[in-house]
């Protein structure tokens, strides 16, 4: 979740996920996830960043997936 | 019942939320003198069990209080800071602490508070919803009795999926002395029976439900620090295996240096262990996805399926190395499908692996010396049978027929069993975990017997272990590390120049147990993980900045080593005060008596005196006396002397 807390910090200036644009719907009991970028992101690159796992890059220079 | 309470951004502030079980009351504790002191989890958990905690009291007593805080930089973006810690008196008798990832630390510090203090018993059985609110008492009397996963399923399904729940299985409930508190299915407050006392507190579990904010002070600062952390975090030799193996890297190397806990420690390897039981095996065959904690850059954890036998279609987390060296190489079952599902059977029953595991083995020892016969069990135990080890797993957890003595630990069984106390394998009451000691004497090693919080192996770490076979020596281990990862490590110059020679080729063991150990609870009190990439790259220097970034204050290295000395000395002062003496720190009689077989052929037994100089050199760096009381000078050194 290094996405969602970079989101938030680089987006609110605070660590907390519901202000981040990135959620995550993870199920705990079978830790498996989805993400989904929300409206509103400014392409910053800040998740892309965080992540470490290669589950977020860019698609072309204005667009994350 | 909900209170309003002043919501505000903790900033450097402590703040602790105090909660009367009886009372169904709650309030909150600020402090500002707490943070740059004790900084968080253990560290804080230690301050207020050492101030608050009555040391004549029984475990169980209503008057015990359990503190849950999370790490001082849980919550953000530095990598590998996921981590929290939970501490009462434990059924041990002495220092009861214990560490777990996840979410966790994110979850509790979303209530807007750093630590949960929780006191007295309730009437009834109990949950609690905590928020940044406050805190709801609810009732429990319908998960009373379900095991951890029905209870996690169920209060997920009524407070929110998102909601971070730790709660005690059937084995917490009726007082297995080192019952766990799961930290939501499959991470684990595991050590020293946290969930027994949870258990005797009527209280089944709490859900984190926050929706707070986790302020920085210094934001450009704590940003660069948290790069900095990352970029050496990554730049780790120890970065790739750990990420593909996880903790399971360590299996083939233990059963090749003959170091595993084979069979009650009476075996070092183990016959095709390898093909059995080892990292690449384990790899090929069950292992389907990695997953990590909230803020952790590494993802050293797995997910594994069975694809066939018995268990075909079985999914769980795991394998964990110490699964396979408890219930592989401890009990000897061979089969890694089985190993899991004893391991899930612990999860939800909520137990310790480490400590069911060697009751159980030693059990199974007494039952083949004839100290307990197959009429007092009702099956036979044996080493390698899955049948009968997970009878008992169940019997335990459910404090069923011998479950019920079992249930004591080895501390307390070995005095019902007179000539059994040799392979008693404990210490201070802790059962001893995944490595045997006569393999190799080194800084893990003296960690057993050193140990806070008694026979284990997850408080005193060298940040430059490698697992390679060396002549014993018993005061130095030799150093072997890449000349990359050595400019990687962060030790203070003056600690080095008294760890290592010059130039660095070997680690004096005791000097090395103390700054270990003080590293540790620096990790522990800031949410970090000891992984090989953290723990071989990430020291005082850099924890002391992003300290600072996060929290506006100006401690160096120095500082907090000081600190973390006063926390290691507060927890041995709660010890003594509970009776502990010197003689406790000791190795059970069979590793001072007994050859240990492995497959390089026959290890000799510990030799007992030079255990023992090790031992004394570590009390002198301590500034403790030979009995292990620490001189006037360091509590006064300390300013433990005002605490007191």
């Amino acid at each position: 979740m290094l996405c969602v807390l970079s989101c938030s910090f680089f987006n609110a200036g605070v660590f907390n996920p519901e202000k981040s644009i990135i959620k995550i719907n993870k199920n705990d009991k079978t830790l498996k996830f989805t993400l989904k970028i929300t409206v509103g992101c400014k392409m910053c690159g800040a998740c892309v960043e965080a992540c470490a796992y290669n589950a977020l890059g860019w698609e072309d220079e204005n667009t994350v997936n | 019942m909900w209170k309003r309470a002043l919501t505000m951004p903790l900033g450097g502030k402590m703040r602790i939320l105090l909660i009367d079980l009886e009372n169904k009351d709650f309030s909150y504790i600020e402090d500002e003198a707490l943070r740059p002191l004790y900084f968080g989890g253990i560290g804080l958990n230690t301050y207020l069990l050492f101030k608050y905690t009555d040391t004549k009291i029984d475990p169980m007593d209503r008057e015990n209080n359990i503190f849950i805080s999370s790490g001082a930089l849980a919550g953000t973006i530095i990598p590998s800071a996921s981590r929290s810690e939970m501490t009462c008196l434990s059924p041990t008798g002495y220092l009861g602490t214990t560490n777990s990832g996840g979410s966790l630390g994110l979850g509790i510090r979303l209530c807007n508070i750093d630590a949960l203090w929780i006191k007295g018993r309730a009437k009834h059985p109990l949950y609690l919803k905590i928020d940044e609110k406050g805190v709801l008492f609810r009732d429990a009397t319908n998960i009373w009795g379900k095991d951890v996963f029905e209870t996690v399923d169920t209060l997920k399904k009524k407070e929110g999926k998102d909601a971070e729940v730790i709660s005690i299985g059937m084995a917490g409930e009726k007082g297995v002395r080192y019952a766990s508190v799961q930290n939501g299915y499959y991470h684990s407050f595991g050590r020293t029976g946290t969930g027994a006392v949870m258990g005797s507190k009527f209280l089944k579990a709490v859900c984190f439900k926050g929706n707070g904010e986790i302020t920085v002070k210094d934001k450009k600062g704590f940003l660069e620090i948290s790069r900095a952390i990352r970029e050496r975090i990554m730049s780790s030799d120890s970065l790739g295996y750990t990420r593909r193996y996880g903790s399971m890297v360590v299996s083939d190397v233990y059963n090749q240096m003959g170091i595993l806990p084979g069979y009650n420690f009476t075996k070092g390897s183990i016959e095709k262990w390898e093909e059995t039981r080892g990292r690449r095996f384990f790899e090929k065959n069950f292992k389907e996805r990695d997953f990590a904690c909230v803020s952790c850059p590494i993802g050293c954890l797995h997910w594994s399926r069975v694809k066939e036998g018995d268990y075909a279609g079985l999914e769980t987390h795991g394998l964990e190395v110490t699964y396979v060296l408890e219930f592989g190489a401890k009990l000897g079952i061979s089969d890694i499908s089985k190993i899991l599902i004893c391991v899930e059977l612990c999860n939800r029953l909520g137990m310790d692996v480490i400590s069911t595991a060697s009751v159980i083995a030693y059990l199974i020892e007494l039952f083949e010396k004839d100290m307990v016969k197959e009429s007092d069990i009702g099956f036979k135990p044996m080493f390698g049978d899955f049948e009968s080890i997970s009878r008992l797993i169940f019997l335990i957890g459910n404090k069923e027929g011998i479950g019920r003595i079992l249930s004591e630990g080895i501390g307390s069984m070995k005095k019902y069993f007179t000539g059994s106390e040799d392979f008693a394998c404990e210490i201070k009451g802790l059962e001893i975990p995944v490595r045997d000691p006569r393999g190799r004497f080194d800084t893990w090693i003296l960690g057993y017997i050193i140990n806070t919080r008694g026979g284990d192996h997850l408080k005193i770490r060298t940040p430059v272990d490698a697992l390679l076979d060396f002549k014993i020596d018993y005061e130095y281990e030799p150093l072997f590390i890449s000349e990359k990862e050595m400019t990687l490590l962060d030790i203070p110059q003056k600690v080095k120049d008294k760890i290592f020679d010059n130039p660095p080729t070997k680690i004096h063991i005791p000097h090395m147990a103390k700054y270990g150990e003080e590293l540790l609870v620096l990790f522990n009190a800031f949410g970090f993980c000891i992984r090989p990439p953290v723990l071989r790259t990430i020291g005082p220097s850099m924890l002391s900045k992003a300290f600072n970034a996060m929290y506006g204050y100006d401690l160096n290295e120095d500082v907090l080593l000081e600190h973390a000395e006063r926390i290691v000395n507060m927890q041995h002062i709660f010890n003594l005060k509970r009776g502990l003496t010197a003689k406790a720190y000791t190795f059970p009689e069979r590793f001072y008596k007994e050859y240990i077989e492995y497959r390089g052929g026959k290890r000799p037994p510990l030799d007992r005196m030079k255990v023992k100089k090790a031992l004394i050199e570590y009390f002198k760096l301590r500034g403790w006396d030979s009995k292990a009381k620490p001189k006037k000078e360091t509590l006064h050194r300390l300013g433990i002397d005002k605490i007191i």
